[in-house]
């Protein structure tokens, strides 16, 4: 059992095993302990040169510290991602579904031009050839084609630049958080912002499942990071 | 400052379930109490929608825009024809759907803090299989 130091755990801490690595069992002593978290010196501030930049999976911790030591809830008490706190996950799927209206609007619009929208679906069918729009039979497929074309272009445009180089999306902004590097803490880039944006996209296109996965990810991830996070090296970030 | 590297280690090195609990190990794990809500899911799903009349479906994209199809094709007719304990029918669509639905039921016999690593190479692995499988099926190779 670790002492514990005068004063109590210092703020940011969100309980005093933070000294002990992450698979460090502490409260039981009769098996093979390959590190005994014997520090001989007291816990340090948290903030400044704090290694794990990721910080303890306070947040995820239900059952309290190991050591018998009621746990310290912290309004911030959850991982701590470069700049800032690790994102929720509710606050991603609301950002995501704003995303995906604003996207939608202008997808839309150009497929109403286009002939194609979903209200006719079962009618509209295009001739490879000639791009002649008719009706009736083999709608669905070239819907689909069409629509996918449109959001890919659109979706590759908005949330490369938007992801990529801004860092934030319209529902980003709303939501006060940011794409970042997971290890440097600055913006990924436009390259790396379409790569998130494909893979997600691509892992949805696999009979769904794998897109579901994706974007369940982050609740029981450590960097709460989703697949297409994980791609890009990339975090989500509280700010402000 | 004395703070260890993250010291990655198996995550059955003799863990109690009280201590994996609290602290999960690096590298990324599941629990089975977190598996048991979708495992319900998806057994409960594939009990009741053969019951429905003219069920809809979503069709795979990929194989619905390129002809190809994606590894968990037939996944929705296997585990629906595993759970009427058709097994000939569930094999034929895809294979993995018995799979699916032994470790849906296996996972409620599990302790619910007993956590699981991830083995990343193998879920490539196994997908890969799946998908070779499904590329035979609908002759594309």
């Amino acid at each position: 059992m670790s002492q514990q130091p005068p004063g109590g755990p210092p703020p940011g801490q969100p309980y005093p095993g933070q000294q002990q690595p992450p698979g460090g069992p502490q409260p039981y002593p009769q098996q093979p302990q390959p590190y005994q978290p014997q520090q001989p010196q007291p816990y340090q501030p948290q903030q400044p040169q704090q290694p794990n930049p990721y910080g303890p999976p306070g947040g995820q911790q239900p059952y309290g510290a190991p050591g018998g030591q009621p746990p310290m809830y912290q309004p911030q008490a959850g991982p701590q991602g470069p700049g800032g706190p690790l994102a929720e996950w509710w606050k991603r799927l609301v950002a995501a579904i704003v995303d995906g209206i604003i996207i939608s609007i202008p997808s839309y619009i150009i497929m109403l031009v286009l002939g194609v929208g979903y209200a006719n679906t079962a009618e509209v069918t295009i001739d490879p050839n000639t791009g002649q729009i008719t009706s009736g039979g083999g709608g669905f497929l070239a819907t689909m084609l069409i629509s996918f074309a449109i959001i890919l272009a659109l979706g590759v445009a908005y949330y490369a630049y938007m992801n990529g180089v801004r860092g934030q999306t319209v529902g980003k902004i709303l939501m006060k958080i940011k794409v970042v590097d997971e290890n440097t803490g600055q913006v990924i880039g436009f390259g790396k912002g379409a790569i998130r944006y494909i893979v997600a996209g691509v892992l949805w296109m696999l009979c769904y499942i794998p897109g579901i996965v994706d974007s369940l990810m982050p609740l029981w991830d450590a960097k709460r990071q989703s697949i297409h996070d994980k791609v890009a090296n990339s975090v989500v970030i509280e700010i402000g | 400052m004395g703070v260890p590297s993250r010291v990655i280690q198996p995550v059955s090195a003799g863990l109690r379930p009280s201590f994996t609990a609290t602290s999960p190990p690096a590298g990324t794990t599941i629990s089975a109490g977190g598996l048991r809500v979708p495992a319900a899911l998806m057994l409960a799903a594939a009990a009741v929608r053969p019951l429905i009349q003219d069920h809809a479906s979503l069709p795979c994209p990929l194989r619905t825009m390129t002809g190809i199809p994606c590894p968990l094709c037939g996944m929705t007719t296997s585990v629906e024809a595993t759970a009427q304990l058709d097994l000939a029918t569930a094999a034929a669509a895809n294979p993995a759907g018995i799979v699916a639905v032994l470790m849906a039921v296996i996972v409620w016999f599990i302790r619910p803090d007993r956590r699981f690593s991830i083995p990343m190479p193998g879920v490539v692995a196994v997908l890969m299989c799946m998908w070779i499988f499904q590329l035979f099926r609908f002759s594309v190779i």
